[in-house]
């Protein structure tokens, strides 16, 4: 019993080291919920899930924030994903990754729509940047634009929806 | 009689006592044997072994900190030049700071270098008259449309993979909402890069945008 508790105090030793460490470039995804709506009055909803719906009649356009995993180096690539359904039968779900200077001002970007309507299956819209030139206070966002709520002849309402975004750096 | 029975009495429990405390010594013995002493190396992949493991790269890497900060408060390689003053303040700030200030340098050299290779690009690549003139009107179309506000198109050339666009700004806030703005236009939706200057008060842009769906003509670094 005894040589079990001192392994465990151990590992957990060791773990808590190797977690201070400094957080090395990686994955990062994030929920829908984050992101903010930039179309003035037009509010998207939020599920308990975490996703992002456009139940309204309009385009809303969304704003998200991004962690840069990296602290002094250069990027040299990053590639952003945002998994979303897009319901709307003649428009796109599209998605636009920016690299900011700390002021504000951006300075790479990319963009991607999705292609075709699906109401009930998730589509991925993949935006790669070339080189993150932003310096280390530089930072990352996504935009996206949101269809509102498509209806079909029957008189059934569907909604597009932004479930969630991954960054990778 | 009793005697004789007491006196056996007493013999049993000194037995008892003797071989309790034998097998006690036993049970024991396994457990204690095994016990590593302080000083014994541990055993490799064990959470001690990790352990210092961690320590010993968080120590190499607080020498190579070191090692960078030194670095970047060392002079330029030219004996007989007097130190700038430019740079100066980089020698005597703290070395978080110098750090910082030699990763802005390499920044900006990769930077510059990237660029290059874009405008060698922009300038050696061969025109495909068909993308070049739509992609053309579709970025004019872009500036004119109301979709962008606060930037003026100066001018704008497209080869085969790569457009140049001169753009002047009103002021900070168009530059900075300039590239959202146009790489959501639909036809526009590829790499866009841009790099700033200021010509007297005249804001300016270089913007180099790919066509849709490819990659900008630049060598990464893997």
């Amino acid at each position: 019993m005894k040589t079990f508790n001192r392994r465990l105090t151990q590992s957990v030793a060791a773990l808590a080291l190797l977690g201070a460490l400094p957080a090395a470039a990686g994955t990062a995804t994030y929920s829908g919920s984050l992101c903010t709506s930039v179309s003035g009055f037009s509010a998207p909803t939020i599920f308990r899930s975490g996703r992002l719906l456009n139940q309204t009649a309009n385009t809303i356009e969304v704003v998200c924030p991004l962690q840069r995993n990296v602290s002094t180096s250069f990027t040299e690539d990053s590639s952003f994903a945002a998994y979303v359904i897009d319901a709307h039968l003649t428009e796109n779900v599209c998605c636009v990754a920016t690299v900011a200077e700390a002021d504000g001002t951006a300075i790479t970007s990319g963009s991607a729509c999705t292609t075709g309507a699906d109401t009930a299956n998730i589509k991925g819209i993949s935006i790669n940047l070339a080189s993150v030139f932003a310096s280390v206070n530089g930072y990352l966002s996504l935009r996206c634009v949101i269809p509102g709520q498509y209806t079909d002849t029957s008189g059934a309402k569907f909604s597009s929806v932004l479930s969630s975004f991954t960054v990778v750096e | 009689m009793s005697k004789v029975r007491w006196g056996a009495l007493g013999g049993v429990a000194v037995a008892m006592t003797v071989a309790g405390m034998a097998w006690s010594q036993g049970a024991s013995t396994p457990e204690e044997t095994t016990r590593p002493a302080p000083v014994m190396e541990p055993r490799p992949g064990s959470p001690a072994d990790l352990e210092q493991d961690v320590r010993a790269l968080r120590a190499e890497l607080a020498e190579l900190r070191r090692s960078q900060a030194a670095l970047a408060r060392q002079p330029a390689p030219e004996p007989s030049r007097p130190p700038s003053a430019a740079e100066e303040p980089v020698a005597s700030r703290p070395p978080g700071e110098a750090t910082l200030a030699a990763a802005e340098v390499a920044r900006q050299e990769r930077r510059q270098e990237l660029e290059a290779e874009l405008e060698v690009a922009a300038h050696t690549e061969p025109r495909d008259p068909d993308w070049a003139r739509s992609t053309e009107a579709l970025v004019t179309q872009a500036f004119h449309g109301g979709g962008i506000s606060g930037s003026r198109l100066v001018g704008v050339e497209c080869r085969t993979h790569l457009c140049t666009l001169e753009v002047e700004h009103d002021g900070p806030e168009g530059r900075m909402e300039l590239l959202p703005s146009l790489t959501l236009t639909p036809g526009l939706q590829g790499q866009a890069v841009l790099s700033p200057r200021t010509e007297g008060s005249r804001q300016l842009s270089r913007v180099y945008l790919s066509r849709a769906g490819e990659r900008l003509p630049m060598t990464l670094r893997r």
